[in-house]
């Protein structure tokens, strides 16, 4: 999909953005690694820049699932503020579950129902993806942020019921879509960074700062 | 006497920080790839003495182009340089033959220590 806002950043900032998106999907694996126990195979992130009215049709062209999504919600505060949205099909959300270890599995179905289990499990695989990655773009921009309480907001939703911020015309979207494989299972997700308008003048004078140091000017 | 450097990475800011790591007062010739596939066939055209390699890259990744590479050459001194932080990739491609792994981000120092040991130790051998 072209969007007609991919010249908000030109291609060399967009490979370092893309670069410091890698690093922090090898955090965020690492993290996952740790909760899950799992094994998981990176694949190289593909990077969008999207006007708000095109994320609908985004979603719609690159996740096929008729059984809905799921949505985890985070929002961010610092010199760059904005929300974060993890968008997994319902098939994945699912998936998830089945991943975790036995043991742990069988300790938590004493406590928890399947669809309380499923949230929690996608709710903090989403914490740590969105904390991963906002947390690698507000170092580079030598920014500190806070976050509120990651927020399951899914189950059942459909493309039309994402949440009304990232469709807000006072916005940009950075859309990063990275395929998590987990010993043999793909599980996509997309995740959504939304920020005004304001903050890409921050993201790209910050990567002008970063480019200089391999003498681009 | 020159020596050959691969840099293959998928990003061009990867490939230069490597390059601006390397001293300029030293007879270094760089030669660069833009993903495995790629990497593997300038390794086998230009024969480098250091290949430094990403591992998440499209077409073919650092993992596949790694095997190949050993399978050409097993004595082949590869660098690794990888945002992948986990236990299991550490241990694999140690498993591999890898000479190194440094973890981006990735100093200037740490490039150039892992270099001059590479180049050390091909000079020892």
């Amino acid at each position: 999909m072209t969007s007609s806002n991919d010249g908000v950043l030109n291609e060399l900032e967009k490979d370092a953005l893309k670069e410091i998106i890698n690093i922090a999907f090898g955090k965020a694996a690492a993290s996952l690694a740790d909760v899950i126990g799992l094994y998981v195979i990176l694949n190289v992130p593909k990077i969008e820049i999207l006007l708000p009215e095109e994320v609908q049709r985004f979603i719609s062209a690159e996740i096929h699932e008729s059984k809905g999504l799921n949505i985890i919600e985070q929002y961010f505060i610092g010199k760059i503020k904005g929300a974060a949205f993890l968008v997994l099909s319902y098939e994945s959300s699912k998936q998830l579950i089945s991943l975790l270890p036995g043991e742990e599995n069988k300790e938590m179905f004493e406590f928890f129902s399947i669809a309380m289990l499923e949230q929690e499990t996608v709710t903090e695989i989403g914490n740590i993806i969105i904390g991963a990655c906002v947390s690698k773009i507000a170092d580079f921009l030598k920014d500190f942020v806070t976050y509120t309480p990651p927020r399951f907001i899914g189950g059942k939703f459909s493309h039309n019921d994402l949440p009304q911020k990232i469709f807000d015309r006072e916005s940009y979207v950075i859309v990063l879509k990275t395929i998590f494989q987990f010993e043999n299972r793909d599980i996509s997700g997309f995740l959504f960074l939304v920020n005004s308008f304001e903050s890409i003048n921050w993201l790209k004078q910050a990567i002008k700062e970063y480019l200089k140091q391999y003498g681009y000017e | 006497m020159t020596k050959k450097i691969l840099i293959v990475d998928d990003s061009i800011i990867a490939r230069m920080a490597v390059k601006k790591a390397i001293p300029k007062d030293k007879p270094y010739e760089l030669h660069e790839a833009s993903d495995g596939l790629e990497g593997l066939e300038k390794f086998k055209t230009i024969v480098p003495d250091v290949t430094f390699l990403d591992l998440t890259m499209p077409v073919m990744t650092g993992f596949q182009a790694l095997e190949e590479i050993k399978k050409i050459d097993k004595n082949a001194l590869v660098i690794v340089l990888t945002a992948d932080i986990q236990a299991k990739t550490m241990e694999k491609v140690n498993n591999l033959g890898v000479f190194m792994m440094i973890k981006k981000p990735s100093s200037k120092e740490e490039i150039q220590d892992a270099l001059e040991k590479a180049i050390k130790y091909k000079e020892s051998r």
